[in-house]
């Protein structure tokens, strides 16, 4: 190898080097400007906004809420999925909510709004209470923070009093009211269902009550 | 109680409020409650209960036991002897009274009597009709009587 050729040859490999070297540099700046900006975007603890096809599905779920005169609600759910086009609507299997008077209420399926605080129950709607109201329905809306349960569907039910049936029903003031409209039916024992040895109809899916 | 016989209830309505705290139970449009061969009728009723907490009555928790009925508005009060009309109807648990007041019609069989209040006593079957500032009317339709019954007398107030 002449010395030309040498020389030739160094200057390749020192060419080489430099470039090889310049490379690795904007690469490694490329890699921290990539990490640089997706911390400056995201940001800490920020949660990752959902894209309408995810479905989330919970397990045993719970969620507690206040009512306007500040007592707790709880509901829970075997399953509670975030609706896909709306993620502040939940759908609910066997929820039940439980009020820190002793009031339940459960069903086989329901729709929990968030963010309208509202719980819609379908189908088997029962309701049980401190008092020992025994209501039954076929749907049920709770305003959670008003302390209201509006039902657009019959109602059967039993409680202290005596019996009654009507075509709605609206229960206000946290359970203190039971309004009923359309067609009410009531059977009342005065002095208590025991004491004419009266059958309790709380089973029954219609009270005891003949059609005139 | 609407009758002296006591026993359940019977009551139809168009709405109906069930009101814990204060114990009461509001009756609106179409009222028609029944019980026994009693019946009362009116636009609306206001039943009160009397209970302070537990009772003796087992399954009653609060409500206790009834202790007065308001009705008003064309109230009808129909037993198997009578029937009677006014504007207002009190039902006393204590007294064990039916007190109507306002424009009282009473028919007794083909008997006719207005005033002004009219006290039936369920347990005793007693009814006392005053004309309050007015005069008592009795219209008393004489069929043949048995020889010997003795005529009505005419009440005055």
């Amino acid at each position: 190898m002449t010395l030309a050729q040498a020389r030739k040859r160094s200057s390749l490999v020192g060419m080489l080097r430099l470039a090889f070297t310049a490379g690795a540099a904007i690469a490694a700046g490329i890699m921290v400007g990539h990490l640089a900006a997706n911390a400056v975007t995201s940001g800490p603890g920020k949660i990752e906004q959902l894209t309408s096809e995810e479905v989330v599905t919970m397990v045993n779920a719970r969620f507690t809420g206040r009512d306007e005169t500040g007592s707790t609600i709880v509901i829970t759910a075997d399953t509670a999925q975030r609706q896909r086009d709306n993620p502040e609507q939940i759908a609910l299997q066997n929820p039940r909510l439980v009020t820190e008077d002793g009031t339940e209420i459960d069903a086989p399926s329901g729709l929990y709004d968030q963010a309208a605080q509202t719980l819609a129950l379908f189908e088997d709607v029962r309701l049980i209470d401190a008092q020992g109201y025994d209501f039954r329905s076929t749907s049920a809306k709770m305003f959670i923070s008003e302390g209201r349960v509006d039902g657009i569907d019959p109602l059967v039910g039993s409680g202290p009093l005596g019996d009654v049936t009507c075509d709605t029903y609206e229960i206000v003031e946290d359970g203190d009211r039971l309004r009923c409209r359309g067609n009410v039916n009531m059977m009342i024992f005065p002095g208590g269902r025991d004491a004419h040895g009266n059958a309790s109809a709380a089973n029954t899916a219609t009270p005891a009550v003949d059609e005139e | 109680q609407i009758s002296g016989e006591g026993g359940p209830i019977r009551v139809n309505a168009d709405t109906s409020e069930v009101m814990e705290r204060q114990r009461q139970v509001v009756l609106i449009d179409n009222v028609d409650i029944m019980q026994g061969n009693a019946r009362l009728r009116a636009d609306k009723v206001t039943i009160y209960y009397g209970g302070t907490g537990a009772t003796q009555t087992a399954g009653m928790s609060g409500f206790g036991d009834i202790e007065s009925m308001v009705a008003e508005g064309e109230v009808f009060y129909v037993t198997p002897d009578l029937k009677a009309t006014g504007d207002v109807g009190t039902y006393d648990a204590k007294a064990d009274t039916i007190t109507l007041t306002g424009e009282v019609v009473l028919v007794r069989g083909e008997d006719v009597a207005t005033g002004r209040r009219l006290v039936m006593r369920l347990e005793e079957g007693r009814t006392t009709l005053d004309g309050g500032d007015g005069q008592v009317q009795f219209n008393i339709s004489p069929n043949e009587r048995p020889a010997g019954e003795a005529p009505a007398e005419d009440a005055s107030n």
